[in-house]
């Protein structure tokens, strides 16, 4: 009896932590949530499936997602022909921020962004996924996980994106 | 009575609790910083490490007495 207290007070002390996060070669989860920009309009991962897919999860509370986007979007145009797609998952409270955002995004690349953004009020997907960071980022083969990616993409690791997307476009 | 112990400790254990990083929205507002006027913040940092004899505990500091 002594012993099985002893197991019950331990086993409360177990969190989360025994559920694992996103690895390679796992299947991507399925998703169907709505266009950040039109929320009329329902995105799936499915949608996806017989292609390259960098599905990242941002804020706009967040220095480094926004910061990097910009890189996103020269991504997008540059590997659009190859059916490569940019997915970048909205976790904010409200859209209205991540909307503002955009709007300067486009503002400043005098374009459309080519990334498709989603929102995601529940944060179900980096929930899903277990995410230990904001942002993070997964490349999706064919609806595979391929490469996983904690935190944000500067000038020290854009270079492996690139080459870890043209690796698996050949 | 050592069951309520225990039982009491958990109860405000469970008051600590880990924020997952998607959820930080909240922990990463303005008002969060330590110093959460900028204005303010190069001031204080220019004080506090004469008014505390913290010398060097943050970035360069030169020494002075804290009044430029």
């Amino acid at each position: 009896m002594k012993k099985l207290k002893q197991c019950l007070i331990v086993l409360l002390f177990v969190t989360t932590s025994s559920f694992a996060s996103a690895e390679v070669g796992d299947k991507a989860i399925s998703f169907a949530l709505p266009n950040l920009l039109s929320e009329s309009e329902e995105i799936q991962m499915k949608d996806y499936d017989d292609g390259l897919v960098l599905l990242n999860v941002w804020a706009s509370w967040c220095k480094g997602c926004k910061k990097e986007m910009p890189f996103f979007h020269k991504l997008g145009k540059k590997y659009k022909q190859d059916k490569f797609t940019v997915v970048a998952i909205n976790i904010d409270n409200k859209s209205k921020k991540a909307k503002g955002f955009l709007d300067k995004l486009n503002n400043k690349l005098d374009e459309q962004a080519e990334i498709t953004f989603v929102y995601d009020k529940k944060k179900s997907m980096p929930k899903a996924y277990e995410a230990k960071a904001v942002p993070f980022s997964l490349l999706i083969k064919n609806g595979e996980i391929i490469k996983t990616y904690l935190g944000s993409f500067d000038e020290n690791n854009e270079q492996d994106l690139i080459h870890d997307i043209e690796a698996a476009l050949k | 009575m050592k069951e309520i112990l225990i039982v009491l400790t958990l109860l405000i254990l469970s008051g600590c609790t880990h924020v997952a990083p998607y959820e930080k929205e909240g922990l990463a507002t303005q008002k969060m910083l330590s110093a959460p006027m900028t204005t303010r913040s190069s001031f204080d940092s220019h004080v506090f490490p004469i008014r505390e004899g913290s010398f060097g505990a943050e970035s360069g500091f030169s020494g002075g007495c804290g009044c430029k």
